[in-house]
């Protein structure tokens, strides 16, 4: 342990410290799930991973969790935080002063180990709606497609999911029904079906289309109000909604003549 | 060395409690606004019924307001005001976002939408007064 | 780190290029889910979900505070012989059976959803059976009465 001398360290021995209760579970040993505080320093640029970090680096280097970029572009520190999904990197424990802040580990996922969820579920769904450019005529030698920038602007937005999950941990008919395929999965369905180089929008919905995969929604909305990246999930399902509906009144009224 | 009972840790799934809902404000919201479809369903029963007493005749139609104006009918009706007034609040917010209208290449705002359909109310409502009153 | 020469085309390269075919998709996740045989009949019901919706917002306020509370507590008095005679609107009556079946639809949706979300009534088939099994006997019962009252 280094002992730290002069004015700095003077200062940062009187400064505050913020206490966090954080959920731990080893899955060798435990049979539920335990809380455990710890005293983390408060101060004024430190984020609730900066808290996590210094726990795990002075304090108990048993603690595991997932974080990778701390800048909020990675979508890897997601948990629930003071109750509320949110990317630990970005969320400031200055806000939570005088605490105590609770650190859970993102809700609606089985939990692996402490702060660290399986999200195979989602890793299974994503891959069904098909999230890349579908199209069989591409002349590699022709060059890279254009797009106009209105064409861009039209599915921009849905392109900016970070696969974070806050969406399906805030989604309440997502911890509900296991069926519905989610949110950050729809919009990104929606966000190739939206880009104009894409020909695929009917073999994604011959999948979303399927039972409660898309209709399970009941546009609660929380989905669009945890996105840190501004995606909003909810207005791209409902998009998708009213055209599938459109394309099923289509299908009926013109059986194989507008395809 | 005995063979491992399985090859991934047990992992712990935590249940949702019946009572979800009212963890966030937000999530009491949404369901209000769901139960105003029993509250719907229950004007629409009122109105059926009142259009058949309206056909039965004169003396029908009076018994069935006579009906209709007992206390617990009178509340009951209130509360199913207030929740259909819910439900169009609610609703108006809500249909923006299912549609991405573009007029001339610019995006038409949420807010102009929802003030297009406050217009549709107020016309409609107009409409009917009207009609029922002449 | 190690570096590897890259190979590039020389210059005999001077003949039209063809265009290159994409290799057929191929992926080891079950992209292909089973095929229906007919088409799913959740669209069309939550269409008629968001027509009973929109009905309800634009309709519902003002029957219900003229119907369910103004002419019961007396504070209006629509003339009784002016009532029938919209009533027995031919145009009236389609419209008034029109509105209440999507009407009805729009609650038997949500109710649905509320039973299964809401109170977790874990059995969807059960609980689709009877909203919309509800939902059917009750539009009949209402058009019975619309056309009962019109003749």
């Amino acid at each position: 342990m280094t002992v730290e001398i002069g004015p700095q360290a003077a200062a940062r021995a009187a400064e505050e410290s913020i206490t966090i209760e954080v959920t731990r579970y080893d899955p060798d040993s435990d049979q539920e799930l335990r809380t455990q505080s710890y005293e983390v320093p408060l101060r004024k640029d430190w984020t609730v991973l900066d808290g996590l970090n210094h726990v795990k680096d002075t304090i108990d280097p048993t603690l595991s969790y997932r974080w990778s970029c701390r800048m909020g572009v990675c979508g890897s520190c997601g948990m629930n935080i003071q109750g509320q999904p949110s990317l630990s990197c970005g969320t400031f424990l200055s806000d939570f002063a005088p605490g105590p802040v609770r650190v859970e580990p993102l809700a609606n996922f089985p939990v692996v180990r402490d702060l660290v969820v399986d999200i195979n579920d989602f890793m299974e769904k994503l891959p069904k709606v098909k999230p890349w450019i579908i199209r069989d005529d591409v002349d590699v030698h022709a060059g890279e497609f254009l797009q106009t920038p209105a064409e861009l602007d039209a599915y921009t937005q849905f392109s900016s999911c970070i696969n974070c999950m806050l969406c399906y941990s805030a989604c309440p008919v997502y911890g509900l029904d296991p069926e519905f395929t989610g949110p950050a999965a729809i919009a990104l369905a929606e966000r190739y079906n939206l880009d104009s180089r894409d020909r695929g929008a009917r073999e994604r919905l011959d999948v979303l289309i399927e039972r409660e995969g898309l209709w399970g929604c009941t546009f609660v909305g929380e989905c669009t109000r945890v996105c840190p990246k501004h995606v909003d999930p909810a207005s791209a399902i409902q998009r998708y909604k009213l055209k599938a509906a459109q394309e099923s009144v289509r299908a009926v009224l013109l059986p194989r003549g507008a395809g | 060395m005995s063979a491992p009972v399985q090859s991934r840790p047990r992992s712990y799934r935590r249940p949702v409690s019946v009572w979800w809902w009212l963890k966030k404000p937000t999530y009491l919201l949404f369901v209000l606004r769901e139960l105003s479809s029993i509250f719907i369903a229950w004007l629409v029963a009122f109105l059926v019924v009142m259009v058949f007493a309206v056909g039965r005749g004169a003396d029908s139609y009076r018994a069935f307001m006579d009906w209709a104006g007992s206390a617990w009918v009178v509340v009951i009706n209130i509360i199913a005001f207030l929740f259909a007034a819910l439900h169009t609040v609610t609703w108006f917010l809500l249909t923006p976002k299912a549609m991405a209208l573009r007029v001339r290449g610019k995006a038409v705002p949420a807010r102009m939408i929802i003030v297009g359909e406050y217009v549709a109310l107020a016309v409609v409502s107009a409409f009917v007064i009207w009609l029922v009153f002449l | 780190m190690t570096s590897q020469p890259t190979s590039r085309p020389t210059s005999q390269a001077t003949s039209q290029p063809t265009p290159v075919r994409v290799p057929p998709r191929t992926s080891q996740v079950d992209l292909h889910p089973p095929r229906r045989r007919r088409p799913p009949a959740e669209p069309f019901v939550w269409l008629g979900f968001s027509a009973g919706g929109m009905i309800a917002a634009l309709l519902l306020p003002v029957a219900a505070f003229l119907f369910a509370i103004a002419v019961p507590l007396g504070w209006l008095s629509p003339d009784f012989d002016h009532l029938s005679a919209v009533i027995t609107n031919p145009v009236t009556i389609i419209l008034m059976i029109i509105g209440f079946v999507v009407l009805i639809i729009h609650s038997a949706h949500r109710l649905r959803y509320l039973l299964y979300d809401g109170l977790k009534i874990k059995h969807k088939m059960l609980v689709g059976a009877l909203c919309y099994g509800g939902a059917v006997v009750a539009s009949i019962i209402a058009v019975i009465l619309v056309l009962m009252a019109a003749f």
